[in-house]
């Protein structure tokens, strides 16, 4: 990895938070999802008031964007551009489920992926772009071509991008930092190998 | 940058199956709202529905349901063939991009036939559908498009969003030709999700009027060729894209901020990028939902972008209902035919200004459309703002 | 204090996700909303579903739920007067 550019990153998958430097928490594999994202916030202090009525995908990106946010800066002209494939479903799955009885109104306000772009952009006072593409799989080479646009185009100044999936109750994220359009070149060919790396 | 040009429109919405039946019912003051007849619902709110089957669908496209097909699959299928029947160039699927923008993609098939899975194997394909993708997929494996093919999901504002980055695509050179706009479908799903938050009316919304008191839900389909203008051989090109800005609100879940930040820092960055000044613009094509909360924001957003001198304006969801997922490329076409035409179309049912509110425009008149801005504000304080303009 | 009282601190706490509260930790006169207890437009549209859900009232007008979800006492009071369940 010596040669590699840095990259600054945090991964959220199979119980475990990583990072750059390695691993920043774990629980027991066999605990609920939302336990661990709770414990999580817990441990790293993080003060959001809404966190515990948000959905299992803004937990996840706010405590992502959170640690990111204390090595790199996220500010008011950082660009969002997330991804993942199967959208809001877990979300979408709940809210059906509550239609049986009594529809509830604060789930329905989570059945939409981007909503995790607003709560991130509420917590760090973000108004820049944000994006959320439908992809089948983690496609680094679409968001980055994006973040190319947007940089080029002056949307944005940094831009801060994300895979972020919630399926069968099993969390796939990983966020990470582009401060430029230099930075922006040299991670093309790095960011699968960092995301498919797991840390036992 | 290269200069993005439509070259093409196709369209299905509760006012007409086609450009040019939009277009009259626009002209005739018809709306499309209804009681939901197609979609089964114990709701009798007025809705925005399109008054064809899915079965009728699948004939009139020449499919079977064992594909597995949506609603909003079928909708989008339909609105393109428009597209290229009237273009003819469908020839070029290798290098043509599709980005779809949706909201409920195919929940309503998951609804209907959830409890059906067990007994009956035909039904099966649907389980995917609720897969968001599902639905941009089954439309691009129907025209055969080779390109890019993505999913944009960021609420109402998800094919405002696709067609800027459609439009982007062409600007930076890698596509000459990108299909952009949106499908969504009436579900039970989203009529009960919106009745939870206490925003449909029981009557025709009433945008931008004092006693407004809430939204209909429609459902759409509509989508635009767009082509760089040196690549393109269309001799009929329709309009352009001058401008595009999308801005997050920063304030709220579903909310927007009373100043309506998000809508005026994306209208800011569309005038900045087509390099106009906000007097410029002749026209708005506004979000204006006919909730409290949107149209008194988006009413402050636009005093503070246009001053004294806010031009016309109107929201045209009083003939629509709000088509979600779609609205953002429905208002697109609208907003294009408002250029050919030459004409603003009415804002329905407006009455009584607001305090400290503004007048829409009441009637459909004829009037100088050089410029029309659309504006398209989804939950998740995601706003986004277009300029089309004549192309001379 | 009344079992409806605490029946309701205990069901706000569930229904609204307020993670390591316990009933005893909201007063009776506590303002629900704004610098009391912090609660927001959608834990407002949530009390709709829970006095409809837990107690047969139907609001037809959200704007009533400002004086009814005013504090515990003020609910209480309003479900003891209209409660169908």
């Amino acid at each position: 990895m010596s040669k590699d550019q840095h990259i600054d990153f945090i991964k959220i998958q199979n119980n475990s938070i990583t990072a750059a430097e390695g691993l920043l928490f774990q629980t027991e594999k066999q605990i609920d999802p939302f336990k661990f994202l709770g414990d999580a916030y817990k441990f790293f202090g993080i003060t959001y008031p809404k966190f515990f009525k948000m959905d299992g995908l803004s937990k996840a990106g706010l405590i992502a964007a959170e640690l990111l946010s204390e090595k790199v800066s996220i500010e008011k002209n950082t660009g969002l551009i997330f991804s993942n494939s199967s959208s809001s479903l877990d979300t979408d799955l709940r809210f059906q489920d509550s239609m049986k009885s009594f529809a509830s109104p604060s789930v329905f306000v989570y059945t939409l992926p981007n909503i995790v772009l607003g709560e991130i952009s509420i917590r760090h006072q973000i108004q820049s772009e944000n994006a959320f593409f439908i992809s089948e799989k983690f496609d680094p080479a679409l968001i980055l071509d994006y973040a190319e646009i947007q940089l080029k185009n002056s949307a944005c100044e940094n831009v801060l991008c994300g895979w972020l999936n919630l399926h069968n109750n099993e969390y796939d994220v990983f966020l990470w930092h582009v401060a430029g359009l230099e930075d922006l070149q040299s991670q093309r060919g790095q960011l699968l190998k960092i995301y498919a790396t797991t840390h036992e | 940058m290269k200069t993005v040009v439509v070259t093409g429109m196709g369209i299905v919405s509760a006012i007409g199956s086609s450009v040019t039946a939009n277009l009259q019912s626009l002209q005739n003051n018809s709306d499309g709202l209804s009681k939901p007849d197609i979609l089964q619902t114990g709701h009798q709110f007025p809705v925005g529905e399109i008054k064809i089957t899915d079965a009728e669908l699948l004939e009139e496209l020449k499919l079977t349901a064992s594909l597995g097909i949506t609603r909003a699959s079928l909708l989008g299928i339909k609105a393109i063939t428009e597209i290229f029947e009237n273009s003819g160039k469908l020839a070029d699927n290798a290098n043509t991009a599709f980005v779809s923008g949706t909201s409920v993609g195919g929940i309503d098939k998951t609804e209907q036939y959830f409890d059906l899975f067990d007994e009956k194997a035909a039904l099966r394909p649907y389980i995917q559908a609720q897969h968001p993708g599902y639905t941009t997929q089954k439309i691009a494996e129907y025209f055969g498009i080779q390109g890019l093919v993505t999913t944009i999901s960021t609420a109402c504002s998800s094919s405002a969003n696709a067609i800027m980055t459609g439009a982007r695509l062409i600007q930076s050179g890698r596509y000459s030709k990108v299909i952009v706009g949106g499908s969504d479908c009436l579900t039970k799903f989203t009529l009960n999700g919106f009745n939870s938050l206490r925003i449909l009316s029981d009557e025709p919304a009433k945008p931008f009027d004092r006693d407004r008191n809430g939204l209909n839900l429609g459902e759409a389909a509509a989508y635009l060729l767009l082509e760089a203008e040196d690549a393109t051989s269309d001799q009929r090109i329709l309009a352009k894209i001058s401008g595009a800005g999308n801005a997050n609100d920063a304030f709220h879940q579903t909310a927007s901020s009373e100043d309506g930040e998000g809508a005026f820092k994306a209208m800011n960055k569309a005038l900045k990028m087509a390099n106009m000044e906000a007097q410029n613009i002749d026209y708005i094509n506004a979000h204006g939902t006919g909730t409290q909360n949107n149209d008194l924001s988006e009413t402050n957003a636009l005093k503070r972008i246009f001053k004294e001198t806010v031009p016309k304006f109107s929201s045209t969801k009083g003939f629509t209902g709000h088509t979600l997922g779609a609205a953002g490329a429905v208002e697109a076409i609208f907003s294009i035919l408002s250029i050919q035409e030459q004409q603003v179309f009415a804002n329905l049912n407006y009455q009584n200004i607001m305090e400290d509110g503004l007048i829409p425009v009441r009637e459909n008149r004829k009037h100088q459309v050089d410029h029309v801005m659309s504006n398209s504000f989804g939950f998740g304080g995601n706003c986004t703002s277009l300029i089309f303009s004549k192309h001379e | 204090m009344s079992d409806l009282h605490t029946e309701l601190k205990e069901s706000i706490i569930e229904q609204l996700n307020l993670e390591d509260m316990q009933p005893a930790d909201i007063e009776n006169n506590e303002a629900l909303f704004g610098d009391g207890l912090g609660l927001d437009s959608i834990d407002a549209l949530e009390l709709i579903v829970l006095l409809e859900k837990d107690y047969g009232i139907k609001l037809t007008d959200p704007n009533q739920g400002k004086q009814i979800f005013n504090s515990i006492n003020t609910m209480a009071d309003f479900i003891e007067k209209h409660r169908t369940k």
